[in-house]
């Protein structure tokens, strides 16, 4: 199957270019081994940094070295205090995935449906409805909208806690929050894809062999209109990602974009280096799920019967 | 010199048809939409004028004081903050700050990515190839976290931060600018221009700049929005604009610690940047409407 080994080779070389962005990012911002210390680390713990890192070897045997520690998992000691930040990160990532799949599920739960409503009434008053509905949510700041909702559910009606991460309650706000501006996009999308779909000869022809519309809509136009939505997805998780960041700080979610923010603040590069590198990493992969699923989803692609596929 | 300026008049008419004929036809919620957009550039303009307090006094007596209706005093009309400061004043300089980092950051990403896509399109090969890349790339990584590692190696000087705005979406302008400069240099006019010995610079200053600019225009205003918010979740952050400078993220940032017994600093900020990104949106799309399908005279 070309088009598979195409993209994983693709999605290989986008990994090790990420590689080599990061390590290079650092690298032109001065010495790194005084980076990668605490900042009232003795000469000999510099020393130990520079000999472990290999900070005194030539460029490419320093970037060898790296790319070694990267995919062995090691990447380096946090600054703040002390911890290896392969730990940090990892106790931290099913905390920013349950968040992300929580706000994901929303938006499409919410986004599809009112797509492809407002396709199917294209024109008319739902439509319009959703439309505004639509670019409302996605003009909405997700600060703005967190702390609105904070205001009225967790000090007001005093119904949900507005900050920490103990218990299924405390996830309902910043999924709110995080996904309600993806769900204005995915309905977009959906919207946009649906009325292609719709407008196809297939309709009719669906139609024309006894199907009522609302089958034809089903099975004809809905299959159609997912390729281009999960084309979408690539884009719609990286909103997310950078979403998250504000999110989890304002709910004092405690996740990888948190983390991110505290280690900006306090320059904490060895920390900042891997989740950059992680966000980097885990957007690959998503993009070449997406190729994936695109070739499952749309036969042409995957037989690689039309030309204009590659 | 009259003749040539009527002359340049005609070639940059293709950008003001696209605004042409709003006043009157518009609908309603487009109008509110400019009404408050011109709201806001008077606000940031006349920021001096508007507030009536200096946006840094210190009132300790008037701590945390409630908006107006809100069993506030008109001496401060949308309450203060923790320290006594006016937060409608503050307001006020808030966003005449945050507009124009939206302002810069916009301009610099609109002129490197159009210049980045010419370049591409115009020498095309190898150098074309690691354009097109690093546009992939861009488009790939969420820029946030981008724009927050930059800020780590960086620091959080003015300039950096302008810097760190202003790369932002230039991967869409590039691309933009490349597939519009390719298709118009097949075109008749483009080769005309050649065979009359006109240079590259005349060709793509001259003629196919001002062919394009009605759609980078449009990808521009579509830009502002989300600039805007990425100035206000860095300044949110703390790694933004820097006290004693304050952006409607800052703002919000402050207010964010006394939500419990002061809603209104951190609410009244992010009010004014949903109506703005929202005004720019709806008067964004119509735009694109007009740049895609003109109105016929």
């Amino acid at each position: 199957m070309p088009y598979v080994l195409t993209r994983i080779a693709r999605a290989a070389l986008a990994a090790a270019l990420s590689v080599t962005i990061v390590f290079f990012a650092l690298r032109s911002a001065g010495d790194v081994a005084a980076m990668l210390v605490p900042v009232d680390a003795t000469a000999a713990a510099v020393e130990a940094i520079r000999a472990k890192w290999q900070l005194d070897a030539p460029l490419w045997r320093q970037f060898l070295t790296y790319t070694a520690n990267v995919f062995g998992g090691d990447l380096g000691i946090s600054m703040r205090n002390g911890t290896p930040v392969a730990d940090l990160i990892a106790a931290r990532i099913p905390v920013t995935l349950m968040l992300g799949c929580s706000a994901l599920l929303f938006a499409l739960l919410i986004g599809v449906p009112l797509g492809v409503m407002a396709a199917i009434r294209q024109g008319q008053a739902l439509d319009r409805a959703i439309i505004a509905t639509a670019v409302v949510g996605y003009a909405l700041p997700n600060i703005f909208l967190g702390i609105v909702l904070i205001l009225i559910f967790a000090m007001n009606l005093r119904w949900l806690p507005s900050a920490g991460a103990e218990g299924p309650a405390h996830l309902v706000l910043p999924a709110l929050t995080l996904g309600t501006s993806m769900a204005g996009v995915v309905a977009r999308f959906t919207r946009a894809a649906m009325t292609e779909a719709l407008r196809q000869p297939y309709m009719d022809a669906a139609m024309a062999r006894g199907m009522s519309r609302t089958e034809a809509v089903w099975y004809e136009a809905l299959p159609n209109a997912a390729i281009p939505v999960v084309t979408a997805l690539g884009f719609i998780v990286g909103g997310l990602i950078g979403g998250a960041v504000v999110v989890e700080t304002l709910f004092a979610w405690p996740g990888l974009g948190q983390l991110l923010a505290i280690a900006v603040a306090a320059r904490d590069l060895p920390v900042v280096q891997a989740i950059v590198l992680l966000t980097a990493l885990s957007m690959v992969t998503t993009n070449l799920i997406v190729d994936l699923l695109y070739a499952v989803l749309d036969p042409r692609v995957r037989l690689g019967a039309s030309g204009g596929a590659s | 010199m009259a003749g040539r300026a009527a002359s340049l008049r005609g070639r940059w008419r293709g950008v003001l048809s696209a605004t042409r004929g709003w006043s009157g036809r518009a609908p309603l919620l487009e109008r509110i939409a400019w009404a408050w957009l011109a709201m806001v550039i008077v606000v940031a303009i006349g920021a001096e004028a508007i507030a009536p307090w200096d946006p840094q006094q210190i009132d300790l007596r008037n701590r945390l004081s409630p908006p107006v209706f809100f069993g506030g005093a008109w001496q401060h009309p949308l309450g203060t903050d923790e320290i006594g400061r006016d937060v409608f004043s503050r307001l006020v300089f808030s966003i005449r700050i945050s507009l124009l980092v939206a302002l810069v950051g916009v301009c610099v990403a609109t002129v490197l990515g159009t210049f980045l896509g010419f370049i591409a399109a115009h020498f095309g090969g190898w150098l074309d190839d690691a354009l097109m890349v690093l546009v992939d790339i861009q488009a790939t990584i969420p820029f946030f976290v981008l724009a927050l590692g930059l800020i780590a190696i960086l620091g959080t000087d003015l300039l950096v931060f302008l810097f760190v705005v202003g790369i932002y979406g230039w991967e869409r302008f590039a691309r933009l600018a490349r597939a519009m400069a390719l298709s118009a240099k097949e075109r008749g006019w483009a080769q005309a221009v050649r065979g009359l010995g006109g240079g590259s610079w005349r060709l793509y200053w001259r003629h196919i700049l001002p062919n394009v600019l009605g759609v980078i225009v449009v990808n521009a205003t579509l830009n502002f929005p989300e600039t805007v918010l990425l100035e206000s979740g860095l300044s949110f952050l703390g790694l933004g604009v820097q006290p004693p400078m304050t952006s409607l993220g800052s703002m919000m940032g402050d207010g964010r610690n006394h939500l419990t017994g002061a809603w209104w600093i951190a609410t009244f900020p992010g009010l004014a940047i949903f109506l703005t990104t929202l005004a720019v949106s709806i008067v964004g799309d119509r735009l694109q409407d007009r740049v895609n399908n003109p109105p016929r005279p």
